[in-house]
């Protein structure tokens, strides 16, 4: 456990100036972030900007979790990674870069894939970002995040089409969780690796995904209480969807509601 | 009756329900999310809900990649 940091020296102070002058930011906001820890499952395309992300906002400690390599594929979006990590592990690679770029920043890293049997439960933390790239994975997420009652920060991108949420307690209880939208059974024959993305789109809906975590956890209104965030790229249209709740959703209805 | 389906208007049987609808499009439905005029629609209630004259559909696939 490493003692909360309680003040900003002054080299803090001037690095993240432009970020502490903003309303919802201040100094009280970036001791928070300094504070603050989140968890990221998956450090392909979505992941590693969104570490990079976090870690350059002042995120005081990141835990990435994933099981996967570097693939000569993944530079055109991945951009931490370059040709001579191809076959590493992408959480060393990735802790390895950050550490050495933000020296706030505490990583922690886990290379096994969430859901595995000894991956049901996420670390505490103040945010959980999915960065993942399958139904399987979100799932566990979803359930676990939900049962332990972490706010989860929801994205997934291929081709041109990309979504992104955010799902709380308090959130979930009006609006329902991510099985209310693609239940357990969902089949998805849209991915990266059979159906192509472009890095500058990965990056976009990344950036998206740091934002509404760091106003999470800055306490700053969300700006998708509710909603998921549906975006074309095609058309270059971005279109806020209400959630609703399903009464008989498999993770987060009661049994109740389920025998109603 | 009408409905604007994806942004588009298309003429479909009346008394439909969004489960009928997808079938007649040939949609698998585990593989989307429906969005009902803006409000996204649980599956489990796709075979119970009538679309009614110019609701907006928005079918978008169920995107898992990152």
């Amino acid at each position: 456990m490493t003692k909360p940091i309680t003040a900003l020296t002054s080299r803090q102070f001037m690095r993240y100036s432009r970020q502490i002058m903003l309303p919802h930011c201040g100094e009280a906001g970036q001791l928070t972030l300094l504070n603050a820890h989140a968890v990221i499952v998956g450090v392909g395309g979505l992941g590693q900007h969104v570490a990079q992300l976090l870690a350059a906002a002042g995120v005081g400690r990141l835990t990435l979790i994933d099981h996967d390599t570097v693939a000569l594929d993944n530079l055109p979006r991945q951009t931490l990674y370059r040709d001579s990590h191809v076959g590493q592990a992408k959480v060393l690679v990735a802790a390895r870069k950050l550490r050495q770029r933000y020296s706030d920043c505490n990583v922690d890293t886990v290379i096994e894939p969430f859901g595995a049997p000894t991956q049901q439960q996420l670390p505490r933390a103040d945010v959980v970002l999915d960065c993942s790239d399958n139904f399987a994975c979100r799932h566990a997420l979803s359930e676990a995040s939900y049962q332990q009652q972490l706010p989860l920060v929801s994205a997934a991108i291929a081709a041109e089409q990309a979504w992104l949420a955010m799902f709380t307690a308090n959130d979930i209880a009006q609006f329902g969780c991510l099985h209310c939208v693609f239940p357990a059974d969902t089949q998805t024959s849209q991915s990266c690796a059979s159906n192509g993305v472009m890095g500058s789109a990965v990056a976009t809906v990344a950036s998206l995904q740091a934002d509404v975590a760091l106003r999470y956890l800055l306490g700053a209104t969300s700006q998708l209480a509710g909603q998921m965030l549906h975006i074309d790229f095609g058309a270059l249209q971005f279109t806020k969807l209400q959630r609703s709740r399903d009464p008989l959703c498999e993770n987060c209805a009661s049994p109740l509601r389920k025998c109603s | 009756m009408k409905l604007i389906i994806n942004g588009q208007p298309q003429e479909v049987a009346t008394d439909i329900t969004l489960q009928v609808l997808l079938e007649s499009q040939r949609i698998a439905p585990n593989s989307i999310a429906l969005v009902r005029n803006g409000v996204i629609t649980p599956r489990s209630s796709w075979h119970t809900t009538q679309c009614l004259p110019n609701d907006h559909i928005d079918i978008f696939s169920a995107v898992a990649g990152g």
